[in-house]
């Protein structure tokens, strides 16, 4: 069939004819996933929108409103909030699997990747703050702090971000835009990453000479996204029977400047993050570290590597990078006592070991192919 | 033949060249819908993920939680006192 339209043509290249390996297993469906749940978390969080004021002494109160008594209103907000873990569940997922088939390779999709991965971060972190709780507020007063480490510029830009000269209501309709805006920001660079991705098709486990010896995307593929019918079936089930099991108890007590409360921690998908950072006990180094072990990735796509591969040694490492960072992220959620503040060190280290050490191989190995 | 080749902008002539596919077909009234089910969704994902790969990730895991064991004991015993030292107490 012949389609005389260009933009259709474009399309109809990467979606419906887009020649594809025979081995993508679900493992594939990671990114398809994470843009359902991208859409899901944009309607979910647009309705919540609705009903919530960015006002500090209205913030929390709204929340509760919605909970108890806005119709659906606590569907909504369970499923937005577990939406998030999803979220990162996936991401974390589709990462790994990024590092196990070497996808680094293909250089625009990981650049593009990574920016929507801090992008996430930075919009997880600002929704965290508007719940307006002791532990959202706390966890402001903190990660906002951090960039005054920022060099001349730096004591300007907290206090911009502030509104103030601390963490107050301004701040939260500061992060109230922001956090409504950045997704759509998302929506754009995903579909970048998505461009970029099915102009060149997935990296897999099985090396083709040519197109003639794969199958196309559609049908074999895109019907196989809904495969993730099953998973969402089960974020379901396990929102409504286990709504606030991953968040803090901290989270149910309205914000006060007053009292700070007695172990601040992040949510789960920012641990290892905040474990490298309590690890190092200068602050500068520590915010460093901070962003570096997500820049770290970066510099893989700095490589000119495309087929030498050393795979059975990139999965051993990859592996006990999943370990370490699984270990990381448990630390995080530590107090600062004997012997944690003994290990968060050492598996920081061990952290960016095994990342630079992925990236040397990446680097050494076509060199033996030579 | 695969109507990928076609759909692909191919045409014939020049749908290229294929060595060492085997296929294979079965009629309707041979079918069983669950055959090789439990095969393929256990037996098979068993052995690929668990048995022929336990070396990368079984021993470490394993090495984790006991660090993590022993961690947490630890950090336990830090926070209180020495039962030793207080054994001739009465």
């Amino acid at each position: 069939m012949k389609i005389n339209n260009s933009l259709l043509n474009f399309v109809n290249g990467m979606l419906v004819t887009l020649p594809s390996s025979k081995t993508l297993t679900l493992s594939w469906n990671f990114g398809s996933m994470l843009g359902m749940v991208l859409i899901f978390q944009i309607l979910t969080g647009t309705f919540l929108a609705f009903y919530y004021t960015p006002d500090s002494l209205m913030a929390f109160s709204t929340v509760q409103y919605i909970m108890y008594e806005v119709n659906f209103g606590w569907v909504f907000r369970i499923f937005h909030f577990n939406g998030a873990s999803l979220f990162f569940i996936f991401l974390y997922l589709h990462i790994f699997k990024g590092l196990f088939f070497m996808s680094y390779r293909l250089k625009k999709v990981w650049m593009s990747g990574l920016t929507i991965y801090l992008l996430v971060m930075m919009e997880a972190f600002m929704g965290y703050v508007l719940v307006w709780a002791q532990m959202s507020f706390w966890a402001a007063v903190v990660i906002t702090s951090l960039l005054s480490v920022i060099p001349i510029w730096g004591p300007t830009i907290v206090t911009w971000i502030w509104s103030g000269f601390g963490v107050t209501g301004a701040t939260l309709k500061f992060f109230f835009v922001l956090h409504f805006l950045l997704p759509w920001a998302i929506l754009v660079i995903v579909l970048g990453h998505l461009i970029f991705l099915h102009s060149t098709g997935s990296t897999s486990s099985l090396y083709c000479h040519g197109d003639y010896d794969k199958v196309c995307f559609s049908p074999e593929y895109l019907g196989k996204d809904a495969y993730n019918i099953v998973i969402w079936l089960l974020f379901i089930v396990l929102s409504l029977i286990y709504p606030f099991n991953l968040g803090d108890a901290e989270m149910f007590i309205e914000a006060d400047p007053m009292m700070s409360p007695v172990h601040i921690v992040p949510e789960w998908y920012f641990l290892f993050a905040y474990a490298i950072l309590r690890a190092i006990p200068n602050k500068v180094l520590g915010v460093i570290a901070l962003l570096m072990s997500i820049v770290t990735f970066y510099f893989f796509a700095l490589v000119n590597n495309y087929t030498s591969c050393l795979t059975k040694l990139n999965k051993f490492l990859v592996f006990m990078f999943i370990i370490s960072s699984t270990i990381l992220s448990w630390l995080g959620q530590c107090t600062v006592e004997d012997p944690f503040t003994i290990l968060s060190p050492l598996f920081s280290f061990i952290y960016f070991g095994l990342a630079y050490l992925m990236l040397f191989i990446f680097m050494s190995s076509k060199l033996l192919f030579k | 033949m695969r109507p990928s080749a076609v759909a692909m902008g191919k045409h014939f002539g020049n749908l290229g060249k294929m060595y060492g596919e085997h296929r294979f077909a079965l009629a309707p009234n041979e079918q069983k819908a669950y055959k090789g089910f439990f095969d393929q969704a256990f037996v098979r994902t068993f052995k690929t993920y668990v048995w022929d790969q336990w070396y990368y990730y079984i021993p470490q895991t394993i090495g984790a939680y006991l660090l993590y064991d022993w961690a947490k004991k630890t950090n336990v015993a830090a926070n209180r006192k020495n039962p030793a030292d207080f054994a001739n107490d009465e």
